[in-house]
């Protein structure tokens, strides 16, 4: 899940300076579940922005998804042509693909923040940092390249305070984690496995992936 | 065990003199990266007033591959005798720009080792640090010493065991503390 946070009111209205007539999207997946963009804090950026005219305001079920958002905003085509500009309350490829969709100038209301895990309702802990280059098949299924704040394919670094992080001494350094783990798994030959550094010229932004269709 | 006496920073290029005086050619030194200048722009006036070996500290810090490779072939054209490799200290109230980790101790390692064998020969050597006290640790201090690290280096007294023949000890050279200095 895509975690993101609020922006802050005032940085919102200084970006919609110029701007009178706006609608207003948001996210019924991540957003809504991170209580950003669901329909509760479409109402409160509706009121917070009462100055400004509001043509609509659409909660679309994945933004992010072309072909959805696409689908959605024809209910309001009427609203979306009068409109001066968007403001968006989802992560920023919601915001990005809302701006492809519509052609209009979009305002994001929320700062994009992580690929994170739910514990549960209000709390969510990044644990991918989407590399594209898994090693979690070693680890444990503990992501060294995300837990560890060097990010160190190879750890633990030197600075290992017994068995803490240097950088978080109240934690426990991920990778004294991974060879417990490992050892209570009966596997820690996966331990001394040497991972080259990631290859970024498969794996640098923007990345893409292009399916082929398979012929039936 | 080996001692080495480490520079962690300098700031000012007339404190060497100051810095290593005291120190007798048996010594081994090691220079930081921690100061406001690039510990091989003090290398010359440390070699003009010092006879013993001397070592750079190469963090992996906010250096990408071509970088440590650059700092890796510079210690050995400039005459360093070897190298210390480490992560690079990280606290977490550091704002703004975000330190880089591109290469770990391990790839580092690996990454020295190639030159070591294709174009530095035998004579330059390789440290690298480990910390002590967990199978974790142990594990990786194994790794270093199987894959050509030449010799651990501890921070204080608290080594590996197994490692002992192969392990030297840092002793800070404090700024500014004669008595130390003096030792």
């Amino acid at each position: 899940m895509i975690l993101t946070s609020k922006k802050n009111i005032e940085d919102i209205k200084r970006s919609l300076q110029g701007f009178n007539s706006i609608v207003i999207v948001g996210c019924s997946e991540c957003a809504a579940i991170c209580q950003t963009g669901g329909s509760e804090q479409v109402k409160d950026m509706e009121n917070a922005l009462s100055e400004n005219e509001i043509l609509a305001t659409i909660s679309i079920e994945s933004p992010c998804d072309k072909r959805i958002s696409t689908r959605d905003f024809r209910r309001i085509t009427e609203e979306l042509n009068k409109a001066d500009a968007i403001v968006s309350l989802t992560c920023g490829s919601g915001v990005q693909a809302v701006s492809e969709v519509t052609g209009k100038p979009v305002i994001s209301a929320l700062d994009t923040l992580f690929l994170g895990m739910v514990e549960r309702l209000g709390e969510f802990h990044e644990r991918c940092s989407t590399c594209g280059d898994c090693i979690l098949n070693y680890t444990a299924s503990i992501c060294p390249i995300t837990l560890c704040p060097k990010g160190i394919r190879n750890g633990p670094c030197e600075g290992i305070v017994n068995t803490k992080c240097e950088v978080y001494e109240e934690k426990e350094c991920v990778w004294h984690l991974i060879y417990e783990k490992l050892k209570d798994l009966n596997r820690i030959d996966n331990y001394s496995i040497y991972h080259e550094p990631l290859d970024w010229s498969l794996h640098h932004s923007p990345r893409e992936k292009l399916w082929k269709r398979r012929k039936s | 065990m080996k001692y080495i006496k480490y520079l962690p920073s300098v700031d000012d290029i007339s404190e060497i003199e100051y810095f290593i005086k005291g120190l007798s050619p048996d010594d081994l030194i090691l220079i930081g990266e921690y100061g406001q200048l690039n510990p091989f722009s003090i290398y010359y006036e440390i070699k003009s007033c010092f006879n013993g070996e001397i070592f750079i500290e190469i963090n992996a810090r906010d250096k990408n591959k071509d970088l440590i490779v650059s700092y890796i072939c510079t210690a050995f054209s400039l005459g360093f005798k070897g190298l210390v490799i480490s992560s690079g200290k990280f606290e977490k109230k550091e704002g703004m720009a975000k330190p880089v980790y591109d290469l770990d101790p391990s790839q580092i390692l690996m990454v020295a080792v190639s030159l070591k064998e294709k174009k530095f020969g035998d004579d330059f050597i390789i440290g690298i640090r480990s910390a002590s006290g967990t199978g974790a640790v142990y594990e990786r201090a194994k790794f270093f010493i199987e894959n050509g690290a030449d010799f651990l280096v501890f921070d204080n007294n608290n080594v590996i065991e197994d490692f002992k023949n192969r392990t030297v000890i840092i002793q800070e050279i404090s700024k500014y503390n004669e008595t130390i200095i003096a030792k």
